[in-house]
């Protein structure tokens, strides 16, 4: 491995890091506030998982989903800028693109990205027209189809070259 | 009958918290409270009506925000953790101070004000305003949203849902005649824009309302009315 | 106990409102509207606007509205239903004022009610009532007019002591009324309130029954408070039974009403033999009969062993559709579920429930008593439903007279300083108050309170007899013996267990004056049934039984005829002077 590419896999490994923070930081917000000693507190406290309480756990997945495609989004930038200060260079890094388990972390994003994009657009759906809780819950339950459905298939894509 | 553990956090750290209430069919969790109140004469809650109507029985159960009154206790539960509402004050084992939740209702001044020209005077069962009051009219102030909510009470100076949703109901009446003041009330710091689509109001409240969405309509409201 | 000795905190205020449900936030607002100047000082036991029962109405509100109907008609169905031992002048001011209040209440207030798509209000039927005239929200009605009032009251800004519960009126050494004790609940901390007017409207004591339908705030205090005071109390014994309590074992949700508007709507009483029994108590009205009949006749199927083995009749709406019963009467409906039955779909277990008490403190249309610049206003009232009150009669009460007495409020201050009080009367108020804590050994209350519940449910419950009311005289008082060794160990702040122990006092006071006036009337009028005398006597019996206390501090029963100033019974119209 390239000094460089060892670079690439750090930064993508605070990365990921910094996420799992955030989210756990966006769980923690609500349980500063109101402390409980429930069992399975913190699971408890976003809610159960019933779909009374479904749009809260989208809430939390939004942001962490968000979080994710940004802070990869900024890397990325840096990865491909690399082309202009030398094209060897940014071969050698985009050939971790390239690797299984490069290849598992981008259906994951993908995942995140599809997920952000559909309740993204429910979001604003919801924003710009009346819509009753039961139908919210429904559309949030199309966005999370969805984000399988394509993910799968994406997915089926991606890992297709390393797999056979 | 069954035997149940219950677990209530009180305020004095030398008062018991572990009780064992025997249960039948069919047993409300304000039934366990006043069965326990026989054990520990010293235990404090609160409630009035019995029928989720006045909205003061209100505590967290197993964490969630509920009405004691209109919970049943579910048989073979391998207990039951009783905590008091949180973003509010607490004064003593299940009370707390809702002073907050009403300081933030009062703020949205939620009186109905009639129109200088009183006209619409009433409004007929099909007038398209109805359903949009309606939909947000039964709210018994019980602070099962505040609580839910990740902002209200916790120094964000958001009003919560409860108020906005007050807001909402008063601005979708015809016969209002403060809308525009109301709308500028509502866009300021600490109103509509403060929500953060977290959705935790719409799933605690025990009357089905659906805050959320009150508040979003709000939103669309204000717009242009803050100026 | 800390700080109990020391000079009590003195708080003044023009207007001192005792009770926070409809007749105490109408009377609150209609003050300040008289006069904006007034310091308006709301007592309230509970949560300011969310206490006491006004809340929990859902059938609705009686008002002549309806193209047809008529004010007389009004008037004649109240005195129908209440056997003709109303104040005739109460009960038509009631009639007279609805109207008015929920056009107030509608254009003023911003209430919500149902309306026809034709934009006319939605009446609907209620039993007894030979119109349909009840104005409703669906099924929470009650919910709306005191959510609109709270609202209202915010707007005042009348001073709010939420959780603060009286406990004496207090008078000069001429006595002249000069305010209240008060006790903050939270803290636990005593206060004197000096006011200039005091109106009670406390709302009334069906807690004392082991089947009963109020708030858990309604405990008869106000009476009580009026009754120490020297106050003239009639119609005691008039305690209403509402006929369709729910039975739900032993949960606190026993009692709690299913309304009247589903016997309006259609809804059968059937016994365990599946038999309508209605059909032979009163074949024309049927289930939509007044409740004091409706109540007896399920309360003789359960005794003589008709009913269920829990208890209990079969109340069954289900034939309008799941869909129907649903949108109409969706509260209810979701009671039901909570405990395993489900009005939309099938029959329901019910049980009488004591509701409301006819009876209260003597007062004139303007809320006035005898004692200077106190007014008593809604439950704590007597005499406008006589021996029973209609459905969708009850809030119409609170509201109507809550908005009179804060006018008269309004109109008398004028005339009254502010008065300092006797120091005896303030200490030994303050004392019997602070007893249970300062108590050693004794037990809390609950047994105690259970004990009473199930005396006066045998013995002076929905069929009374000679012999059955002179046991619930003894057992009141041992239980009054008992109750002067109850104790609660603490802390005084916010401790239910104490409060409890207050509430106790007022209920045995109030219990036994029902108990006694039961043992006076020698008939069967309305909610008082005497199993030994079972009809009405009109000849002997159109008197209202009054009851003050005496000098030596026992109760002192007279009767004094109805004045049947506009009708005569049996319907007919007087001629107005």
């Amino acid at each position: 491995m390239s000094a460089l590419q060892v670079v690439f896999v750090a930064a993508l490994t605070a990365l990921l890091l910094g996420v799992v923070l955030f989210s756990a930081f966006t769980v923690r917000a609500a349980l500063v506030v109101r402390p409980t000693t429930a069992r399975g507190s913190w699971l408890v406290r976003i809610g159960r998982a019933s779909n009374r309480d479904v749009q809260r756990w989208a809430f939390v997945a939004h942001r962490a989903t968000g979080v994710a495609v940004f802070a990869f989004l900024l890397l990325h930038v840096f990865d491909v800028a690399l082309f202009t200060l030398s094209p060897a260079r940014f071969d050698d890094v985009h050939e971790l693109y390239g690797t299984a388990p490069m290849r598992v972390f981008e259906c994951l994003l993908f995942f995140a990205i599809l997920f952000h994009t559909f309740n993204g657009l429910r979001l604003v759906l919801l924003d710009v027209a009346e819509i009753r809780l039961s139908t919210a819950r429904r559309l949030l339950h199309v966005a999370v189809a969805l984000t399988a459905v394509a993910g799968t298939a994406a997915s089926v894509v991606i890992l297709k070259p390393v797999v056979a | 009958m069954t035997a149940l553990a219950v677990e209530i956090e009180r305020s004095d750290s030398e008062a018991r918290r572990h009780f064992t209430v025997e249960v039948g069919e069919p047993t409300m969790v304000l039934d366990v409270l006043l069965a326990l109140q026989r054990t520990d004469a010293s235990l404090a809650f609160r409630y009035s009506c019995r029928v989720a109507m006045c909205g003061t029985c209100t505590i967290r159960v197993d964490g969630r925000p509920v009405l004691a009154c209109r919970t049943p206790v579910l048989l073979g539960a391998d207990g039951l953790l009783l905590e008091p509402l949180a973003g509010l004050p607490v004064v003593r084992d299940l009370i707390v101070d809702t002073t907050p939740f009403s300081t933030a209702w009062r703020s949205v001044e939620p009186w109905f004000t009639p129109r200088a020209d009183a006209e619409p005077r009433v409004l007929a069962a099909d007038d398209p305003s109805r359903e949009a009051i309606e939909s947000g009219l039964d709210c018994i102030s019980c602070g099962a949203c505040w609580t839910a909510c990740d902002l209200a009470g916790a120094e964000h100076r958001f009003l919560g849902p409860a108020a906005l949703n007050r807001a909402m109901t008063l601005a979708a009446d015809a016969r209002d005649g403060a809308r525009d003041r109301r709308l500028r009330l509502v866009s300021q710091e600490g109103g509509v824009t403060r929500c953060h689509y977290i959705h935790g109001c719409s799933g605690a409240c025990p009357k089905g309302i659906d805050p959320a969405a009150s508040i979003r309509r709000l939103r669309r409201w204000s717009i242009g009315a803050g100026r | 106990m800390p700080g109990a000795d020391a000079p009590l905190p003195v708080l003044e205020t023009d207007v001192a409102i005792i009770g926070s449900g409809g007749a105490g936030l109408m009377c609150a607002l209609h003050a300040a509207a008289a006069d904006p100047r007034l310091s308006i000082t709301i007592v309230s036991k509970g949560a300011v606007g969310r206490s006491g029962c006004t809340r929990m109405v859902q059938g609705g509100f009686n008002a002549v509205l309806g193209e047809g109907d008529s004010l007389e008609s009004h008037f004649r169905d109240t005195l129908e239903g209440g056997h003709y031992l109303n104040d005739q002048e109460l009960a038509w001011t009631l009639v007279n004022e609805a109207p008015r209040v929920i056009q107030e209440l509608e254009e003023q207030f911003g209430c919500l009610f149902d309306r026809t798509a034709t934009g006319e209000l939605d009446l609907k039927p209620f039993g007894g009532q030979s119109f349909d005239r009840t104005v409703h929200r669906a099924d929470q009605t009650g919910l709306e007019i005191m959510s609109r009032l709270r609202d209202q009251v915010f707007r005042i800004g009348a001073r709010e002591l939420e959780d603060w519960r009286a406990l004496d009126l207090l008078f000069d050494q001429h006595g002249e009324l000069s305010g209240l004790t008060v006790l903050d609940t939270r803290s636990g901390q005593a206060a004197v309130m000096l006011a200039r007017v005091v109106v009670v409207a406390t709302g009334g004591s069906a807690t004392m029954y082991r089947i009963a339908a109020p708030a858990r705030e309604k405990t008869g205090d106000g009476v009580a408070m009026c009754y120490r005071a020297g106050l003239e109390l009639r119609d005691m014994e008039m305690l209403q039974f509402h006929p369709t309590g729910l039975v739900a074992g032993t949960s606190a949700l026993t009692g709690t009403v299913l309304e009247e508007g589903l016997r309006g709507a259609g809804a059968q009483l059937r016994n365990r033999l599946g038999e309508r029994y209605m059909e032979r108590v009163d074949p024309e009205r049927l289930e939509r009969s007044t409740r004091d009949v409706v109540a007896r006749a399920s309360y003789t199927e359960i005794v003589e062993g008709r009913g269920t083995p829990a208890g209990g009749v079969l109340l069954d709406i289900s034939h309008l559709g799941a869909a129907e019963v649903e949108r109409r009467f969706g509260e209810m409906a979701a009671r039901t579920r909570l405990i395993g039955a489900d009005l939309a779909v099938g029959p329901v277990e019910v049980s009488p429930t004591a509701h409301f008490h006819m009876g209260g403190v003597v007062i004139d249309p303007d809320c006035l008593t005898s004692v200077h610049g106190l007014l008593v206003a809604g439950e704590d009232s007597g005499g406008t439903h006589g021996a029973n009150r209609l459905g969708g009669n009850g809030v119409a009460e609170s509201t109507v007279f809550g908005a009179r007495a804060g006018e008269t409020a309004a109109a008398i201050i004028g005339g009254r300083g502010l008065y300092m009080p006797e120091p005896e009367l303030v200490a030994a108020s303050v004392e019997r108050a602070y007893a249970p804590l300062r108590r050693e050994g004794g037990q809390p209350p609950f047994a105690l309170t259970d004990r009473l519940k199930d005396t006066m449910w045998v013995h002076c419950g929905l069929v009374r007899t000679r012999e059955g009311l002179l046991q619930a005289r003894e057992q009141l008082a041992e239980l009054a013996k008992e109750s002067s060794r109850v104790a609660v160990a603490g802390p005084r702040d916010a401790n239910p267990a104490w409060q409890q122990a207050i509430d106790l006092e007022s209920q045995l006071t109030v219990a036994r004056l029902i108990v006694e006036s039961a043992l006076v009337r020698e008939e069967s009028r309305g909610a008082h049934f005497r199993a030994d005398f079972p009809e009405r006597d009109d000849e002997s019996w159109l008197r209202a039984i009054v009851v003050e206390r005496g000098r030596d501090g026992e109760p002192e029963l007279t009767t004094r005829p109805v004045e049947l100033t506009r009708l005569a019974t049996g319907g007919r119209m007087l001629e107005q002077a």
